[in-house]
Parts: structure tokens; C-alpha cells; sequence
């Protein structure tokens, strides 16, 4: 059986920014990239069930849809346990937004039949938590939202899973299988790639491939597929909330009375 | 892979590997001079790592004067607020830049020139004052040109800061205002009749602020004791220095108890009392006061109360006996104390070492008298936190530390190559590693060892000149 | 294709509070749209959450009776409002942003071929069309989408964002069947959250923190007293607790703890990391001080004091006569 693991390349904006010049979105040039933190969970969710299953029954496939610096997130989930790593080049998905994205992503599933598909709850830089649950959509698939704990033996009928709702409260259900996941911070420990498999991750090949070969339409790919434009980005005017000024016993004051009226 | 052992050789290695993470410690070095230009173009090439560097504090002051000449305003924008920036570089950029945000950023830097600052005081707009206000670095001058258009929140931070003159302070107190007046007393610049007034002011508030004074001359501070108000009594003992002739009595106020047990000239028989004390804050504090007789700490480490017989575990004062007796205690917590004390008995610090919580496992991996063996284990604890209080210890062995290096977390990585007590050859063997922060530890490790080759090369040279 | 649909939510019997500010939402943009404002309400006993939805501007309010949806399942409710939308085109349709409608919204976008957006927090009607504002990068931008050559529209709403309305109203109630659909997950078990004692930095409404700033460990007990002293729980950021300063347990942050519960976090002498923020940020009245007027943490704060962390401890310990 195989677990597809779908991850995203994240950015993170440093404390001053400037946007592209189309407005639109944010100057690359500003962002850190990084593997998104809920698919860390979600991947390590993938290689615990792996690892529990007799050797070499399960294949945790993971797969990122982006350019070819993306690679180095699925370099890192090779290092953490990842079996094979495919790449979805973005050429060609302009203007895609989420659902557009998870067309790929659910093409990707009916090509390699995973008996699960694990995505982030949501993603840390636009966190819209809609791919995942979109992918299962579209392969009319069931699907459980903000998983927090996960039992699944490959080939069985029914996961056990525990959804984490508002305010920490707990939904334990049975869920059909196959299914589309969407993993939630905490629900493991996601382990530390050790030097090794950094370096053995790096001897991998990465399976390059377009949205065509994957085989979506024209009419599927990009905007075509998009259920949503943006219009313009913008910073707002917000910045920082009421600077208390004033001596510091001035300002001891309004925190006094900020901490009762908020105490009540 | 020996790490080059001088300078133009290790130069020539940073560059051949064009990661410029692992070459930025070299930029300004002395003895690579050689090969600054080289190093500039590795440093250049990459937009998104300008803007990086240029924000990042250990970066060399003179590659941020490098940086300095580039055109782009985000990149200038950071150097100006980068801590490392230096006062010539931070004069440059402002002779080139005018707008707001930068004349605020140069406002608050403590390294901008005094000149710099004075000159940003006579025509500046809110932020910029409210930036030289808050700079530590702003001189008396500056201080007095911002007077003329002070308001009512400005003059009261001009009254509270440190370079404010006994002239400023005057004519903000001639003012009249109340808040800057509670501000302008306590200032140790402040004329001592008007400090003197304070003492006896209707105000509790004032009184209290006059004996925060750090140059209140004794007399007035025992006034001050006798106060009406124990705030104001609690006040003036916090900063009653050793030695001073006043008497400390038992008192009914609970916060003039906490100050009185904080304080390192408890008499012993107060101290008697206040080891009773129902409050147990007063009992922390006393716990803890390193002038406590060992008695007392006794009698404290045995407090029903955790948080006492921790406070007892962290004073310096406290006698062998009771350090080995809290290393057997209950509370983890408490047992942390103790675990990281070099005076720790070593029976008691070998038991611990076979702890595995993390509170304690932290402590003795910190810990100077930790055996090596243990160190070792420690390394590879499950914890990160844990492994990387080994990097920590300033007497980890390179056994240890070696054992870091494969450290899955990158942090603790970078902490192991840092450690004085790592071989450099073992710290250039992770000038690959994935993480920046590894390889720029790397570097910087190699740079410093480099050129205190150097010097060393030529003190031997200036001892024995050659012929 | 006119009106606003809204899907009510619910939890245990209990009408959730997003869904009152949805409804106030549609209230805001009726007469942009143009009405009805609906209400479909989706349970094995409507009647009571039919009376509770019955506010503000609703014109109407469609229960639908399912011995399966006694508790939320997504395929059962995508079925049923799939063909709700079907039957009556609404312009926009309405659902909080939270746990349930993750799982639910994309599918009924998808089938329905809705425009479509999640955690929105504006919306506005121009030339007829809807225009949403959420935003990104950590809340850094926000982001002003819209749905060219979309007639309806699906919006997830963050919570919070808009006024919940509460006055009673008397729209026109009807039970009809809708969708079938079938449940392909089965409700176990509800699990609370824990109770708690000892350090609980997860309950506690109210966290003091303390970083770097804090300087000495010999600084670190009057926080731990003065926490004591206005009801607070003490929450340091890490240096703290890789110091041995404080235990593990009162760390805030990503390898630490999650201030779940917290309403009000005084961050004092930290400087906002991401990590510390991830355990923090969503906080709703954060209060920095920090000598700092950069400090990231700034941007987060709801309210904001540039100064010397010990200095306002003082001065808070003397006005609270904690001293
Ligand atoms: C090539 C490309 C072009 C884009 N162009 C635009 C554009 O023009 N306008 C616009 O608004 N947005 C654009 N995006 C952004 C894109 O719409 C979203 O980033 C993406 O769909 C995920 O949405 P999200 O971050 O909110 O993730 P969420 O909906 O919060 O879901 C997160 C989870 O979905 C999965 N996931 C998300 N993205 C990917 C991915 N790329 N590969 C694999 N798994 C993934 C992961 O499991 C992740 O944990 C583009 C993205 C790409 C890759
Ligand atoms: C994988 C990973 C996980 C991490 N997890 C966590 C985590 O869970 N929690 C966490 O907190 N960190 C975590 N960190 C560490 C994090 O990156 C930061 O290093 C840490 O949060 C910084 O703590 P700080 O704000 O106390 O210290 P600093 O960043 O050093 O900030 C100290 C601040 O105090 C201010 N200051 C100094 N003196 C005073 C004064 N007298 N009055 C007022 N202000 C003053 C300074 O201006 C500065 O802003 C993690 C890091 C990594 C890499």
C-alpha cells in the first residue's frame, strides 16, 4: 500500500517586505522557504504507519507542486523517512489557487492509488486549509479535517482517528477507507533528519514531471481550475496596536486596568 | 579534512567552496585582506541573501560597510537597524538617506555618534525624539534641545534619562508637573535640596520615588525607613547598601517583609523571624539571600514548600550538607537546582546523573564536575534541550561534544561547533552541513582560530626577529 | 441567482456563536444582494436550533431532519446543502471558518462550482460582485480576492470578524428533505479537554511570559511572585527554560506549550519569534513590553509598552502592593 504525503514549500515573510511589482503577491526575494510545519506531522504520521507495517509493505510517496528550488522540501522528507519524492513542475500554473493545486494533487492520487493521502490541516504562510480537503473532493474520497491522532493498520477497512475541535475538545470517529486526512499539529513528534539520511536523501532522484503528464486537461490546469483570483495584496494599516507611553508608573497603571477590564 | 591551519589558506578554501554562509566570517579579517574582493563577490551574488545578511547581528561590521554601497533602499534600511552596524557605516547612511523611518532607526542606534544624535535633536520629528529619548547613548546636548517642544510625556522621560544633566533636571522641575517631578527625584543627577523636598512631600508617590534615588545620602534613607507608608519604607530598603548603620526591625507590612528578607544586610535574629514568615515570598526571598546564615538555609531547604527549598538550592551560601540533602529532595524541580552547582557534593551529582527527567538531566549536563561518561549519555538524551546543555558545559570534553555533531537538530549542531573544547579539525569536518547556521558557526570557528594562529606567528616573529 | 445561504452550525445540541456572527454578516450585505437570507439548519432535531437561528435579518430558516447528521459528517452535509444550493442559486453562501466546515466547504465549492474562499474577514459587494479580504503570510498582508465568471459564491468567515446579531426575528420555518448521501464515518465518542492543575500554561486564561530581557536568573522570582500577585499563570519563552531559569513546563512556544486558553498574554523582555509566537499569537490581547520599539512582537500586540520590563514590574508589584 502507499500513503501519498502531499507538501508544501512555505514562506515566511522577514519583518520588512516589499511586495512584486504586479501587486499581487509578495517579492520573493523576502521570503525564507521552508517544508510546511503541519506536513512535517502529517509525513511523520505517514512513516509511523510505515514502520508499524511488516517491511517493505507500505511506500510513503510524497509530492510538491511548485519549481525546482522546491526540491529541497522533498529532500527533507527523504531524509524523514519518505520513500519517493515526485515534483509536479509549476510551469504552466499560474494563477492556480487552492483547488487548482489540488487537481494536481488528486491526479497524482488516482495515478498511484495510495490507500491514504495525508495533507496538512493548513499550510503556514496562506493556511486557507482547503487543498487537502479539496483533493478528496475531487477523488470522492472520505475525509476527516484537523486530525490529532491516527490508527490505521495498511489494508484495513475503517481508521481510527481523533479530530481536535474548537477549544480542545475531541471527536473520536471510525472513517472509510480510502481516505483524505488532513493532520494537525502535535499529533507526533516529528523526528529530526539525522546527517545520514540527509546525505543518502540527496543521492535520490526526485520524479520530475508537468501537469500535463500527470494527465490534467487544459481546462483543468491553472487559472482554469481556479475557483478564486487575487485581486491585489496589500500591508495593512495596523502595524502595532495602542503604544502605551508615559512613565513606567504611568504605564503600570493602563496595564492594571487593561488586565481588569479584560479579567473582568 | 584538516581545517587550513593560517589565514590566506583558509581564505583561499572559503571561496573555492563558494557557500557564502562559511565565508562570511572571513570578510574583514585580519590577514584576508588578500582577498576581499573575492569574498565581496561570493557575499554579492545572491539578492535574497543581501537583504539577509543585512539584517543579521553577527554579521561583520566591515561587510556591513560593503553592503552599505548598495543601491537597493530594503538593504539599507537594514543595515541601519542591525546592532552590528558600526557608528562610520551608521554616519554614511545618513548622510545619503533622509527619510523618517531611517532618521529614527540612526535616533535609536547605540552606536551612532554623539554628533550624529545632536544633530538628529534639532529638527526631529515625533518618532526621532521619541527614538533619542529611549537611547541611552543621547547626550546631555541633545537632551537639551529637545526641551523647547517637549510635551507633558517627553518632558518625564527627559527627567529619567541617564545623561540628564543637574541643569536639565532644574528647569524640568521648575516646570511644576507632577509626573516629571517623580521622575526628576529619583534621578541621581538631581539637585539634593529638591531630592531632599521629595522626602517629605504630601505625596506618598513622591517619596517613594525619592527613595529609589541610588545617591540618597543615609540620613535621608532612614528617614525614609520610618515612613508612614510601607511602600516608601519598602522603597528605601531595597537599595540601603551593606554597611550603612540602620537598623532593620520587624515589620507589619508584608512587602516591607519581602524587601527585608531580600536584602544582604538582614540582621540574623530578622532573619530568625522572617524564616517563619507565614507569606511565602518572604520566605523565597530570604532563601535565597546569599548573606543568610547557613543555619537558615537549613532550616529553609526543609520548608514544606517547593518553591523555598528550591530558592534554598540556588543560594550561593548554601552549605555542602543541605546541597547533597535537596539532591535527594521530591520535587524534581527542586533537585534541578542543585544539579548544576559545581560545589554540588560529588556522591550526590553522581546520583543525579543517573536522572533522566529533564529538568535535572538539563542541570547536569550543565554541570562543570559532570563525568565524562555521563556527558556522553547525556549527548545523546531524547530531549534536544538536554543533548544541547552538554554543548553548554564550558568543561565538556570533545568526546561529548563530538557526539553532538551528528546531532539530528541544527541548533545544537552549531552549539558543538562553537565550543572551545571541539578540536577545530572536528569543526570544519561540518563546513557541508545543511544547515546555514551550522556552516556559518563553522567559519566563524575556523576565522578565529586562524588568526590567533596569526598572531601568534608573529609574536614568535617579533621575540626572534629574523636576521 | 440572488439571496445569502447560510449554513448553521452546531455542536452537542448547542448553536455555535460563529454562526450568529455569519448571520450578522448577511445583514451587513443584503441589500447589496439582495435577499432572502436563509438559514439551513442540518440535524437529527432542528426545532431548537431553528428557534435559536431565528434572528437579525433571516427571511427563512430550512430545517432538514436526519437521523445521521445527530452529529456533523461532512458527506452527509455536503449532500444536503449541495442540493439546497441547487434547488435555490444563492448569490453567496456562509459558514464559519472552523473545524467542521474544513471538511466541507471545498466539496460543496467543488461539486457546485462556487467561487470560493476560507477565513475570510471582509467582504464587500462591487458592480454585483462578491469581493473577499482574508489574509497571509502570517497575517502579514492581507489578500483581496475575487471570483471572475463565478455566479455564486462560498465563504468560510473568521471568527470574531463580524458582529454577531441577536435579535429575535420571526422568519418563515420549513422542514423538507434534501440530499441523500450516505455517512462514510462513524461518531465514536466526544473526549473533553483535560483537567488541570499543577502549571497549566494550555488552561490558563491569563499567561505573564517572560524572555531574555529578564536578564538574571536572580530576576526571575519576583515574576514568579508578581504572576502570583495579579492571577496570572508564569510562561517564559525558551532561553528561560533551556537556562534552568523556570521548568520546561511554563515554556510558550513551538517545543513548549500552547497557550490555548489564554485571553489575555503580557509578554514581557520577549522578542516575538515565530516560535514563541506560534504558542501565543492568537491570543486575543497580547500585551508587549519590550525595550525594543522593533521587536516583532510589536506587530502581534494589541497593545504595546516600549520600556524596561523590570521597571514596570515594579511598578506594578508597588500599585498592586505586591511588594
Ligand atoms: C505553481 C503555483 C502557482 C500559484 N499561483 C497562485 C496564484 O496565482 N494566486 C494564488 O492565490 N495562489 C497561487 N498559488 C498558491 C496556491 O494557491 C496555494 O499556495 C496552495 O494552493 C495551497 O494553499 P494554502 O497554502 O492555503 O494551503 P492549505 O489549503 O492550507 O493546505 C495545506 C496543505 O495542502 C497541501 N499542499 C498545499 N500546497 C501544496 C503544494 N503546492 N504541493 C503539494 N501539497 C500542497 C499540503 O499537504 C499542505 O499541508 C500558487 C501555488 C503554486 C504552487
Ligand atoms: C526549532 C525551534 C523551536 C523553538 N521553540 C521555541 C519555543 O517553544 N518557545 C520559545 O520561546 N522559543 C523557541 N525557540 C527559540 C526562538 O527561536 C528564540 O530564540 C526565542 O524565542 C527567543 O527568546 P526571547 O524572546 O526570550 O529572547 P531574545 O530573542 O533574546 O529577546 C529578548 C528581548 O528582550 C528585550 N529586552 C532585553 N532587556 C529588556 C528589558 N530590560 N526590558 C524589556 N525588554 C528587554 C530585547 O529587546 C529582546 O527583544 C525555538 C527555536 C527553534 C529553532
Amino acid at each position: 500500500m502507499k500513503i501519498l504525503v502531499p507538501v508544501k514549500r512555505v514562506a515566511s515573510l522577514d519583518d520588512e517586505f516589499e511586495l512584486r511589482d504586479d501587486g499581487r503577491d509578495v517579492d520573493p526575494d523576502f521570503c525564507e522557504f521552508d517544508l510546511n510545519e503541519f506536513d512535517e506531522y502529517a509525513l511523520e504520521a505517514a512513516v509511523q504507519i510505515k514502520e508499524a507495517a511488516p517491511e517493505g509493505s507500505v511506500e510513503v510517496v510524497v509530492l510538491t507542486i511548485g519549481p525546482d528550488d522546491a526540491d529541497d522540501v522533498l529532500r527533507k522528507a527523504l531524509a524523514k523517512g519518505a520513500d519517493r519524492a515526485i515534483r509536479v513542475d509549476d510551469a504552466g500554473l499560474e494563477e492556480a489557487d487552492r483547488v487548482a493545486i489540488a487537481r494536481v494533487i488528486a491526479k497524482v492520487a488516482e495515478n498511484e492509488e495510495p490507500g491514504l493521502v495525508l495533507c496538512g490541516a493548513q499550510s503556514a504562510d496562506q493556511g486557507n486549509a482547503q487543498t487537502g480537503m479539496s483533493v478528496a473532493a475531487l477523488l470522492g474520497w472520505t475525509r476527516a479535517a484537523v486530525v490529532s491522532k491516527l490508527d490505521f493498520a495498511p489494508g484495513a477497512a475503517t481508521a481510527q482517528v481523533e479530530r481536535e475541535l474548537e477549544g480542545g475538545l475531541v471527536e473520536c470517529l471510525d472513517v472509510e477507507t480510502p481516505a483524505v486526512l488532513t493532520i494537525q499539529l502535535g499529533i507526533n513528534t516529528p523526528r529530526y533528519a539525522s546527517l545520514r539520511s540527509i546525505k543518502q536523501a540527496n543521492a535520490k532522484p526526485i520524479e520530475c514531471l508537468t501537469p500535463h503528464d500527470v494527465g490534467l486537461s487544459d481546462a483543468e490546469i491553472g487559472a482554469a481550475g481556479a475557483l478564486s483570483r487575487v485581486r491585489r495584496v496589500f500591508v495593512p494599516e495596523r502595524g502595532r496596536g495602542e503604544i502605551i507611553a508615559g512613565t513606567p508608573s504611568q504605564q503600570a497603571a493602563r496595564l492594571l486596568e487593561i488586565i481588569s477590564e479584560v479579567n473582568g | 579534512m584538516r581545517a587550513p591551519a593560517n589565514m590566506a589558506a583558509l581564505t583561499g578554501a572559503l571561496i573555492a567552496r563558494g557557500d557564502a554562509y562559511l565565508a562570511l566570517p572571513a570578510y574583514g579579517a585580519e590577514g584576508a585582506e588578500w582577498a576581499q574582493a573575492a569574498l565581496a563577490r561570493l557575499l554579492l551574488s545572491n539578492a535574497r541573501l543581501k537583504l539577509v545578511f543585512a539584517a543579521l547581528p553577527f554579521a561583520p561590521p566591515a561587510f556591513l560597510a560593503l553592503l552599505a554601497g548598495e543601491d537597493r533602499p530594503a538593504i539599507l534600511q537594514r543595515i541601519v537597524r542591525n546592532p552590528a552596524t558600526s557608528g562610520a557605516t551608521l554616519l554614511r547612511l545618513a548622510r545619503q538617506m533622509d527619510d523618517a523611518a531611517t532618521r529614527a532607526a540612526l535616533a535609536a542606534h547605540a552606536h551612532t555618534p554623539s554628533v550624529a544624535l545632536i544633530g538628529l535633536a534639532m529638527n526631529a520629528d515625533a518618532a526621532v525624539r521619541a527614538a533619542l529619548l529611549r537611547n541611552a547613548g543621547t547626550p546631555a546636548l541633545a537632551l537639551h534641545a529637545l526641551l523647547d517642544h517637549a510635551d507633558a510625556a517627553e518632558r518625564a522621560a527627559l527627567a529619567r534619562h541617564p545623561q540628564a544633566d543637574a541643569d536639565l533636571l532644574r528647569t524640568l522641575l521648575a516646570g511644576g508637573d507632577a509626573v516629571v517631578r517623580a521622575e526628576a527625584v529619583a534621578h541621581p543627577h538631581c539637585p539634593l535640596t529638591q531630592v531632599a523636598d521629595a522626602c517629605v512631600d504630601a505625596d506618598a508617590a513622591i517619596r517613594r520615588r525619592a527613595a529609589s534615588n541610588p545617591v540618597l545620602p543615609p540620613s535621608l534613607r532612614q528617614a525614609l525607613m520610618g515612613d508612614s507608608d510601607p511602600a516608601v519604607r519598602a522603597e528605601a530598603l531595597r537599595l540601603h547598601a551593606e554597611g550603612q548603620d540602620v537598623a532593620l526591625t520587624d515589620d507589619g507590612d508584608v512587602r516591607v517583609r519581602r524587601a527585608q528578607a531580600r536584602h544582604v544586610a538582614v540582621p540574623e535574629d530578622l532573619a530568625e523571624v522572617l524564616s517563619r514568615d507565614g507569606d511565602v515570598w518572604v520566605r523565597v526571598w530570604l532563601a535565597r539571600n546569599p548573606a543568610l546564615p547557613a543555619g537558615l538555609i537549613q532550616r529553609l531547604g526543609g520548608d514544606a514548600e517547593a518553591r523555598v527549598r528550591h530558592a534554598a538550592g540556588r543560594n550561593p551560601a548554601c552549605p555542602a550538607d543541605m546541597l547533597a540533602t535537596l539532591a535527594r529532595d521530591g520535587d524534581e524541580w527542586v533537585r534541578a537546582a542543585v544539579a548544576c552547582r559545581p560545589d554540588l557534593p560529588t556522591e550526590a551529582l553522581r546520583a543525579l546523573e543517573r536522572e533522566d527527567g529533564e529538568d535535572v538531566a538539563s542541570a547536569v549536563a550543565r554541570n562543570p564536575q559532570t563525568r565524562e561518561a555521563a556527558l556522553r549519555r547525556l549527548a545523546r538524551h531524547g530531549q534536544a534541550d538536554v543533548r544541547r546543555a552538554v554543548a553548554l558545559n564550558p568543561d565538556a570534553p570533545a568526546a561529548a561534544l563530538r557526539l553532538l555533531l551528528d546531532d539530528p537538530y541544527p541548533l545544537n549542531r552549531a552549539f558543538a561547533v562553537r565550543h572551545p573544547n571541539l578540536p577545530v579539525a572536528d569543526a570544519w569536518g561540518c563546513a557541508d552541513d545543511g544547515a546555514p547556521q551550522v556552516r556559518f558557526a563553522v567559519g566563524k570557528r575556523a576565522v578565529t582560530h586562524a588568526a590567533a594562529a596569526g598572531r601568534a606567528a608573529r609574536r614568535h616573529l617579533e621575540t626572534f626577529p629574523q636576521p | 441567482m440572488s439571496g445569502i445561504l447560510i449554513l448553521a452550525e452546531h455542536r452537542r445540541g448547542t448553536l455555535r456563536d460563529a454562526t450568529l456572527e455569519a448571520i450578522g454578516a448577511a445583514g451587513t450585505l443584503k441589500a447589496a444582494l439582495g435577499g432572502p437570507v436563509t438559514v439551513l439548519v442540518i440535524a437529527a432535531d432542528p426545532a431548537p436550533l431553528a428557534k435559536a437561528v431565528s434572528v437579525g435579518a433571516v427571511d427563512e430558516v430550512i430545517t432538514v431532519a436526519r437521523p445521521d447528521a445527530a452529529t456533523y459528517e461532512p458527506h452527509v452535509y455536503e449532500a444536503v446543502l449541495r442540493s439546497v444550493i441547487a434547488q435555490r442559486s444563492p448569490a453567496l453562501v456562509l459558514m464559519p471558518h472552523g473545524v467542521d466546515s474544513f471538511s466541507l466547504a471545498p466539496a460543496v465549492a467543488i461539486g457546485e462550482g462556487l467561487g470560493f474562499a476560507t477565513d475570510v474577514f471582509g467582504v464587500a459587494v462591487e458592480d454585483g460582485q462578491v469581493v473577499a479580504t482574508r489574509a497571509g503570510y502570517n497575517e502579514k498582508v492581507f489578500v483581496e480576492i475575487d471570483f471572475p465568471g463565478r455566479t455564486g459564491v462560498l465563504l468560510t468567515l473568521r471568527g470574531g470578524s463580524f458582529a454577531p446579531e441577536t435579535a429575535p426575528a420571526s422568519p418563515a420555518v420549513s422542514a423538507i428533505d434534501a440530499g441523500d448521501g450516505t455517512a462514510r464515518s462513524k461518531h465514536l465518542d466526544w473526549r473533553d479537554p483535560p483537567a488541570t492543575g499543577g502549571i497549566d500554561i494550555p488552561g490558563s486564561p491569563f499567561i505573564l511570559s517572560i524572555g531574555r530581557g529578564v536578564g538574571d536568573e536572580a530576576n526571575v522570582a519576583q515574576f514568579l511572585e508578581l504572576a502570583d500577585g495579579l492571577g496570572a499563570t508564569l510562561g517564559c519563552s525558551r532561553p528561560i527554560a533551556d537556562n534552568g531559569w523556570l521548568p520546561k513546563a511554563r515554556q510558550v512556544g513551538q517545543s513548549g506549550q500552547l497557550a490555548a486558553k489564554c485571553n489575555l498574554y503580557i509578554a514581557m523582555g520577549i522578542s516575538g519569534s515565530v516560535q514563541h509566537q506560534w504558542g501565543m499569537k492568537h491570543v486575543e490581547n497580547i500585551v508587549a513590553i519590550n525595550k525594543d520599539p522593533e521587536a516583532s512582537i510589536f506587530t502581534i500586540a494589541r497593545y504595546g509598552i516600549v520600556g524596561d520590563m523590570l521597571e514596570i514590574a515594579e511598578e506594578l508589584r508597588k500599585q498592586k502592593g505586591i511588594h
